[in-house]
């Protein structure tokens, strides 16, 4: 359905847009995943894909470039909050979008989503509009995440006040408003509250969309271990009591 | 005891010249100098007027001089370690903000030699 050309007009649920859509990815050691990541995007007709290589000590920067990404180098490793902050700042600095999508480097994420999170932005519905898995028919968590996901969610959602059914989902679509707004300063994955802390705190108007994570084995490798999100919660209480 | 008192006596000597050391150095500020010279001061004094301590311990309502002198370490231990967290949380912010701005320059510098 969507079709990108030389002008990037990209239609978007049969409207036609010009929106300077730009996708967001941070990537750390993702040598093995980048390529195919950003491919499926460029056959999407997305066209301005940042990934912000962070640190990696393998070959991420160069395999994205060459996959056709535009790649910000991190000088060290700062974790996906920093990545995603320099990201957000360059492109507002630098490239003026209207929209950011942020994405996973790891292949969990469907590039078909992306249609579902920009719509209402450009229908102006939503100022943020943020990936849910738990909001589809058929989520495939594994019983373990999914459990303390949801824990996670109770917790943000009683701290920020924000109601989501998923806190922390890297696929997000911001609008103008939304990018000059929010300001992540945790550097680690403490971000994804944060987002939704500034989304309290900006008043932004926000949505949720169903969206499909394909948990593969490589991905669930990757991602955090389960016990680590205990860790999170922890963290992001006391860099919220000494800000 | 009185080994004990010359021991430490000695240990404050060493410590207090190292904070001086370190503030001719200027790794330490000059309200750093005063907090620790009056730490190490304090004990010098607790441990020549063991009596003082006493006279703190029934004025928090304590039992024995040793409990505290015991639990205003503590708290000051305490303020030491939130201090720590703070600043290292302060030089861990400054670190993240200075590879951002390292990654955009460098950056920049590239889309300028390569224009593309």
């Amino acid at each position: 359905m969507l079709n990108g050309n030389a002008l990037n007009r990209i239609n978007i649920n049969q409207m036609e847009t010009d929106a300077k859509i730009h996708i967001l990815i941070p990537a750390f050691n993702e040598e093995k995943k980048i390529s195919s990541v950003v491919s499926s995007l460029r056959n999407q007709g997305y066209n301005k894909i940042l990934v912000v290589n962070d640190g990696s000590r393998d070959e991420t920067g160069s395999v994205a470039r060459k996959a056709g990404a535009e790649v910000l180098e991190m000088p060290i490793n700062r974790g996906q909050g920093a990545a995603l902050s320099a990201g957000l700042e360059y492109l507002q600095e630098k490239q003026n979008p209207d929209i950011i999508v942020t994405f996973d480097a790891d292949g969990q994420h469907q590039p078909e989503d992306i249609e579902k999170l920009v719509t209402p932005l450009l229908e102006d519905k939503a100022d943020i509009v943020l990936g849910s898995r738990f909001l589809g028919t058929d989520s495939q968590v594994p019983l373990a995440r999914k459990a303390v996901l949801k824990a996670g969610i109770v917790f943000t959602n009683l701290v920020s006040g924000v109601k989501l059914s998923d806190t922390h989902n890297g696929l997000r679509a911001l609008g103008r408003k939304a990018i000059h707004s929010i300001r992540i300063s945790q550097r680690g994955m403490t971000h994804a509250s944060e987002i939704i802390d500034e989304i309290a705190r900006h008043k932004l108007k926000y949505e949720e969309v169903p969206v499909e994570i394909i948990y593969s084995d490589y991905s669930k490798a990757k991602g955090q271990r389960t016990s680590g999100f205990l860790k999170l919660g922890l963290k992001f209480i006391i860099n919220k009591l000494s800000k | 005891m009185i080994v004990l008192k010359i021991a430490t006596v000695l240990f404050i000597i060493y410590a207090s010249s190292r904070v001086f050391l370190k503030f001719k150095e200027k790794s330490i500020s000059r309200e750093a100098i005063f907090f620790w010279l009056l730490i190490w001061a304090a004990i010098l004094v607790f441990v020549f007027h063991p009596d003082l301590s006493n006279m703190i311990a029934r004025f928090l309502g304590m039992g024995r001089g040793i409990d505290s002198v015991f639990f205003l370490s503590i708290v000051a231990l305490f303020y030491l370690i939130f201090r720590l967290y703070v600043k290292i949380e302060q030089v861990d912010k400054d670190i993240t903000t200075l590879a951002k701005n390292t990654a955009k320059a460098l950056h920049e510098l590239k889309n300028k030699k390569n224009p593309d």
